[in-house]
């Protein structure tokens, strides 16, 4: 598997999955999966500010494969536990691995302080081995979003909660490439929402914590402002290239088409409602409908100015693939710096490549 | 007298022919265009943006819970330090959770108290094995829609030092 990592960073919201529960791996965005005993649920009631987040009930995981070999990371998730453990037991809820060996899980006790342990953790098994101290009491309140974000090096690993590190652990951490999250132990399910990852190779503010954080999703709400760029095939219904696009979850018998090199299909999106713009992510589930060597590439448009993604060779079945954004194709500065306003009205589409 | 015109006479021998037709490879090779079509059925712009004048995140209120804090056990002798062992409670139905704040005014204060769950085993009865000059039990009513009752709720401690 090639890295996931695009300018640095990779991110999901969730808010695209359709509600009710994830029955197996989504190809394309988590890879790894285990429902445990109630399963995986995505719904809007477990979403920090909008959207959808998931719950994970007792032993079940959700995953992904980074596709690289990474001595730092930096990750941040918002979490939500509606309870703590009894006394005695040790509550994980994530971990880093490498190849399904944990390389450092966390967990919180009964008293809300939060650990690092060297043993188990979510999409591995029984968490043990603690690694240094536990945090302070009352760490991990019940019933209340907090943003968390994790710094990983070889010799260090801190845990921010809202921004504040409320845990650091030395020691001498090999290199990872899973990030797991779930719930071990109690029999109550964790939720999660907003999940971004760095691999701390792009340029700020993706070489950092992000602090203040969260994923807005929003579906194509319009064809392109510009005559001609909307050129693929279409079901009816919806009979437009956008509503097809717009559905969540997507609808496998309402999707654009087209054999055409260079036919492209682009999109307008709701206004941003924020103060500053991290970048921009596309997910876009693809496929192609018969034997062949159909190949497409993601497009952002800014005032009529085009930024080619990296090109999508389609597989057979509907997966997911994504294409991310930091800068402005219009001025060549970056989203971070650049309009809010001009991030919201930038378009996405992609074209059949070959 | 017409004449008999033979204008082609060929034999046409169906013959036994002992030699062996050899084919070693045969291929196809075919200059054609590539139909397939690609296809897509979903579109979502994922924005990373600041939470920035969002305000706090509002707290979960699906399944609010009614909770009874009880008063100080132990404040009738604040001068004594006790080791709180169990608790004993009776009610009319199930679903309680049981949370206790303990103070020693040294190292845990009213302000700061020692916060232990509690868990119910058989007997009704529950174990806090903590010292202190006083605590309080945090009652957890379940966010269901019944009745429940306490009838009983009782600490025992054993008397440690008078400081």
């Amino acid at each position: 598997m090639p890295s996931i990592f695009q300018n640095g960073w990779w991110s999901c919201g969730w808010d695209m999955l359709g509600n009710g529960h994830i029955s197996a791996a989504i190809p394309g965005m988590w890879d790894q999966f285990s429902g445990g005993d109630f399963g995986i649920d995505v719904q809007p009631t477990y979403a920090a500010f909008t959207g959808k987040g998931i719950a994970c009930s007792h032993n079940s995981f959700i995953g992904r494969t980074l596709g690289v070999n990474l001595n730092s990371l930096d990750y941040g998730v918002y979490f939500l536990t509606p309870a703590l453990p009894g006394a005695g037991t040790i509550q994980s809820f994530m971990t880093i691995a490498n190849a399904g060996a944990t390389v450092i899980a966390f967990g919180y006790n009964s008293l809300g302080q939060v650990g690092a342990y060297a043993v188990g953790g979510p999409g591995v098994g029984a968490i043990g081995t603690q690694i240094g101290a536990l945090s302070q009491q009352n760490t991990i309140v019940p019933n209340s979003y907090v943003p968390m974000e994790v710094g990983f090096t070889p010799t260090a690993v801190t845990l921010r909660i809202n921004g504040t590190v409320v845990l650091t652990v030395t020691g001498a951490f090999g290199a990872a490439n899973q990030i797991f999250l779930g719930c071990g132990g109690s029999n109550f399910s964790i939720q999660f929402d907003h999940f971004y990852v760095l691999d701390l190779t792009g340029a700020a503010p993706f070489n950092t914590f992000l602090g203040n954080w969260r994923i807005q999703t929003d579906a194509p709400i319009a064809d392109s402002a510009t005559g001609g760029l909307n050129a693929w095939g279409f079901t009816t219904p919806q009979g437009t290239d956008w509503q097809n696009a717009a559905n969540i979850p997507p609808n496998p018998a309402q999707n654009n088409l087209s054999a055409t090199v260079g036919a492209r299909m682009s999109f307008r999106f709701p206004a941003l409602n924020t103060t500053r713009v991290f970048g921009l992510n596309c997910w876009l589930s693809a496929e192609e409908d018969s034997a062949g060597t159909r190949t497409i590439a993601p497009i952002y448009r800014s005032n009529s100015v085009d930024q080619p993604g990296a090109v999508i060779a389609l597989p057979s079945s509907f997966t997911y693939f994504n294409q991310n954004s930091v800068v402005d194709p219009n001025t060549a500065s970056q989203w971070f710096s650049g309009s809010v306003a001009a991030a919201g009205s930038c378009e996405i589409g992609a074209e059949v490549n070959s | 007298m017409p004449n008999a015109v033979i204008d082609q006479l060929v034999r046409e021998g169906l013959l036994q022919d002992q030699a062996n037709a050899i084919v070693s490879q045969l291929l196809r090779e075919s200059c054609v265009s590539d139909n397939a079509n690609a296809v897509c059925n979903g579109f979502y712009r994922e924005a990373l943006i600041s939470t920035d004048g969002l305000g706090p995140i509002p707290q979960k209120a699906t399944s609010l819970a009614a909770y009874y804090q009880t008063g100080w056990f132990g404040n009738d002798s604040p001068d004594l330090m006790k080791m709180f062992r169990f608790g004993h409670i009776v009610t009319s139905n199930s679903g309680i959770k049981l949370t206790a704040q303990v103070v020693d005014d040294e190292n845990y204060t009213f302000n700061n108290p020692l916060i232990v769950p509690l868990k119910i085993v058989a007997g009704n009865r529950f174990s806090v094995n903590r010292k202190g000059r006083r605590m309080n039990i945090l009652i957890e009513f379940p966010p269901n829609d019944v009745d429940i009752t306490v009838l009983e709720l009782s600490v025992s401690y054993i008397p440690s030092s008078q400081r």
